[in-house]
Formats: structure tokens, sequence, C-alpha cells
């Protein structure tokens, strides 16, 4: 098998910097999708996996070819929980998994009456300013 | 590969010890575990240690303190599987030759925190959406009362069940029974979760002694063998995972019943991890111990407590017993020794010859758990 002489010695190039992947704020996971506001996600081209948040590589196959998309908005709720303990924010609040239509489950913030949120049925995002939730769609078809 | 035994184990009282060091509550059944076992403490060849909050050097602070040095310590995280994960780190170094005689620690001090939930890594995705875990179980609860029918009710049987075995053990931090009424009724921690549907938070810390078959045949005390001893990572889903079905937890019981050379129907007792009471009916089903679909009604058939066909947590499991965190795993392995050596009094299962322990390490996105260990004993 041939060898990298330099393969020590030489400056490391871009594959070998920390990738910057901390994203704390909300507002870092939404993104402009021709006029509307949608999350986004990642989307190999190696393999074809997507996923919830943006990242640098790959969670089916270690890739790093990954493309930014934006998610479809429109999902179902697959379970919640309203939580009533927290040393970090205020309670009670409420968290689901929301299933989306391209095979992606992301874990959202819910808004709106407990009491409307029912596995299996429709959900919907609801971007307002940096925050972001899901929100039962409801028979009028608001969410 | 050679046979490994736990010649020796013991565990403090689970509870709340703000006034002690990780030390402090370590060291008490360190030494108990080495007298059981016929030790010296200069005997130890290797030191493992499971914790997940003890911060740098955990085992060497334990172990300084009572003259133990000289010798690789090994400090290991893996959340709630800590402790389980140390046992199988020293069970490697025995079955692998490298050491006779190693002592495993599992401790942690939940009551540093002031209460509340399991301070997660905030820097995971979902843990900055508001997971705690409470929450994921809660959800997972929440789908099996969507898909089996699965009442609130079913739910609080669960820590009635494990409140009974726990009023047999002294080393439980909660020995009062209690009634589904009371389960149901009480303060709502993560909908449909209440809060003695949560495992309480406390301190706590356990020992045991590892020995290779050849070391214990020179004192003969009371063993058991470790006929298996299995740790999983969890594996990513981005996709739809279903949360009825934790492929972590099945795949290590898998593993281990293949290694052990004996199936579920073998069990007498299984130590599960019952953090919450919607774990341990999904765990019926994921470990073996009865058909999919009918984790509830094998719940209610009593074949899971005491003269049933598999007692489950005859410890009182982490409801009832407690759960400071990497302390867990060993504490499960130091109530299987009791009860297959014959010694666990009033709560002793009826001819318990061959045993179980499994737990999980969780809280972070895209897994179902990060760790999950699982070990098979038999009584010698």
């Amino acid at each position: 098998m041939d060898i990298d002489k330099d393969l020590g010695a030489r400056i490391p190039g871009d594959h070998l910097q920390p990738v910057t992947d901390i994203r704390m704020e909300p507002g870092d996971h939404v993104g402009d999708a021709g006029g509307d506001r949608l999350l986004q996600g990642s989307e190999c081209a190696s393999c074809g996996e997507k996923a919830f948040p943006t990242r640098a590589f790959c969670p089916a196959c270690g890739g790093r070819d990954l493309e930014t998309i934006s998610l479809p908005a429109e999902g179902t709720l697959y379970s919640y929980s309203v939580v009533h303990v927290s040393s970090s924010r205020a309670t009670p609040y409420a968290i689901g998994y929301v299933d989306l239509a391209n095979g992606v489950r992301v874990l959202a913030g819910l808004r709106g009456d407990p009491a409307q949120f029912q596995l299996d049925e429709a959900v919907r995002l609801v971007v307002d300013g940096n925050e972001w939730s899901f929100a039962p769609v409801l028979e009028n078809g608001d969410a | 590969m050679r046979n490994v035994l736990v010649t020796g184990a013991a565990m403090i009282p689970m509870g709340r010890y703000p006034g002690s060091s990780y030390a402090g509550l370590a060291v008490p059944p360190v030494l108990e575990a080495c007298r059981i076992a016929g030790i010296g403490l200069s005997d130890v060849q290797a030191l493992f240690c499971g914790h997940a909050f003890g911060g740098m050097l955990t085992g060497q602070r334990v172990a300084k303190e009572i003259g133990i040095g000289g010798i690789p310590v090994v400090n290991i995280d893996n959340a709630c599987s800590g402790g389980a994960s140390a046992i199988q780190a020293g069970y490697r170094a025995i079955a692998n030759d490298e050491a006779e005689i190693v002592l495993v620690v599992g401790v942690d001090k939940l009551t540093q925190f002031g209460g509340g939930t399991l301070p997660l890594v905030a820097e995971d995705v979902e843990v900055q959406q508001g997971m705690v875990m409470p929450a994921l179980y809660a959800m997972r609860a929440r789908r099996h009362m969507h898909e089996r029918g699965t009442t609130v009710q079913d739910l609080a049987s669960v820590s009635v069940k494990a409140r009974r075995h726990g009023a047999l053990n002294p080393f439980a931090q909660l020995q009062k029974e209690t009634t589904v009424e009371d389960v149901v009724n009480s303060r709502p921690i993560a909908d449909p979760l209440t809060l003695f549907q949560c495992c309480p938070t406390g301190d706590g810390a356990a020992a045991v002694v590892l020995m290779s078959e050849a070391a214990w045949r020179k004192s003969m005390v009371p063993a058991i063998r470790i006929l298996a001893s299995v740790l999983h990572s969890g594996s990513v889903e981005s996709g739809f995972r279903n949360m009825l079905r934790p492929e972590i937890t099945y795949e290590s019981a898998h593993d281990a019943f293949e290694a052990a050379g004996i199936g579920p129907q073998d069990l007498d007792m299984v130590e599960l991890h019952d953090a919450f009471t919607i774990a341990e009916l999904v765990y019926y089903e994921a470990l073996g111990l009865c058909p999919e679909g009918e984790a509830v009604a094998f719940l209610h058939s009593g074949a899971t407590t005491f003269g049933g066909k598999v007692v489950v947590n005859p410890s009182g499991g982490l409801l009832a017993k407690g759960h400071p965190v990497g302390a867990s795993g060993v504490a499960q392995v130091v109530e299987t020794f009791w009860q297959l050596t014959r010694q666990a009094g009033n709560r002793q299962v009826e001819g318990a010859r061959n045993a179980m322990t499994h737990v999980t390490g969780g809280g972070i996105a895209g897994l179902d758990h990060g760790a999950c260990a699982v070990h098979v004993f038999q009584a010698l």
C-alpha cells in the first residue's frame, strides 16, 4: 500500500478543521424558501438520507456531501407531552415529535390547547419571528 | 473466555445524603463487598468505576481513601449505564485473562443538583427544544396508550408493584406501599406521567467483586456466575422511530441470550430499567418475557411479582429502590447476588437460578438510548 510521506507535515486542509455546528438559538433552524420561512435540514448527496437539523456529516453513511434543504411545513403528531417540571424554562410547556411528509422526525414545541393535540393528526409549522413551533391544523384549515 | 464470578456485593441504602462526598457514599460498600468476597484491599488488581456526574477521577477519589493505589483505575460514564458498563469492563478483564480479582464501583450523587430533572447536554438539539427525560418516557407512554389502549391506571400498576417490592427492601429509597389512586393523583411531571411514576432523585453507591474461577476456588465463598455481558450503543434514526420497539434493548437482550445459552423462559428474575412506569411495560416485550402486545396483561396476571413466572425488580426497581444514575447498574447486580445466593430474606425469589439485569442510558437526540447493558447470571 502507498504511503503519503507528508501526511503529518502538510498544512491541515478544510476537511480537518472543526465544524461550527452549535446552534443554540431557535432561529438558527429557520430559513427563507420562496417567500416562506421553513425549517432547514440536510440531504445527503451520496445516500439520500434526510435529517433535521442541518449538519456537516450524514448520520446514515458518514458522508460530508450534504445539501441544505427546506423541510415540509406539514406533518403528523407522533406523540407529545405537557411538561410540568423544568429548571430552565417556564412551565407548563408542550413538546412533541412531528413526523414530516418527507420522512424526517422533528422534536418541536407545540402551541395551542393541549386538548386539541391528537396523535396521528395533522400539525403545521408556525414561525413567529425567530421562534418556531407546530400547531394542530383545525377543521377550517388554520394552524 | 474464562468463567467470571461475582463473589462479593454490597450497597448503601439509597437516599438523600447531601453531606456525603462521592467517596463517602462509595467506600462503605467497597469495604463490605471485599469482606463478603473474603479478600483484602491489596488483592484488588483493577478498579472500574461507573458514574455520570462524579467529575474527574471519581474512582481514584474513592480508592485513595482506603489505600488502594498502583493499579489501573478506570472511570466510565455511560449515563445510567455507567455502572453496568464498569461491570462489563471488569468482566472482560477477567474473561480475557488480564486480571484475577477486580473491584467494580457504581456511584452517583443527584442531590448535588438540588432536585428537578436530570441535567442533559445543553448542545443537544432536542434538549434545546425542552426535552427532559420524563418527557421522553411520557411520549412513549402516550404512544402506548394510543396504539394499545393502555390506561393511566395500567401505568400506575407498575409503580404499585414496584413499591410493594420496595417495601420489603431495607436498601430502597421508598419503602412505603402505594395505590393506583395515589399514583394517578400524585402531581403531574410530564403528562401522562405523575410523580409516583418517576424514579426518585437520590444518592447511592454499590460495589461488587469479580473473580476468575481459579481465584474463587481458594475461598469458595457464596458466588454467582456471569453467563453473558453485553453492551450496545444506540443506532441513530432521523426518521420515524417506533418508540414502543426500542431496538437497542431488543438487540442487546438477543445477544445476551445467545451468549448465555438460555432463553427468556429460563429466567427466574429480572432487574430492569424501570426509570418510569412505561419503561417496564415496553421492556417486558423487548426482553422477550412476554409476546409483543401483551405487556399490560402480563403485568396484571401477576407473572412479574413474587410467586409469578419471572419476578421483575424484586428489589423494587428504580421506581422504589431509587436511581442514582451511575450506581444503578451495579446495585442491580447486588440484588441479583443476594437472590441467587439465597440471601434476600423476606423478598427471596423462590428457587431463583437464572437472572438478568438490564439498564439503558439515554438523553440524546436521534437514539432510543445511548447505551444499553444486559447481563445474565446463574446460581452456582
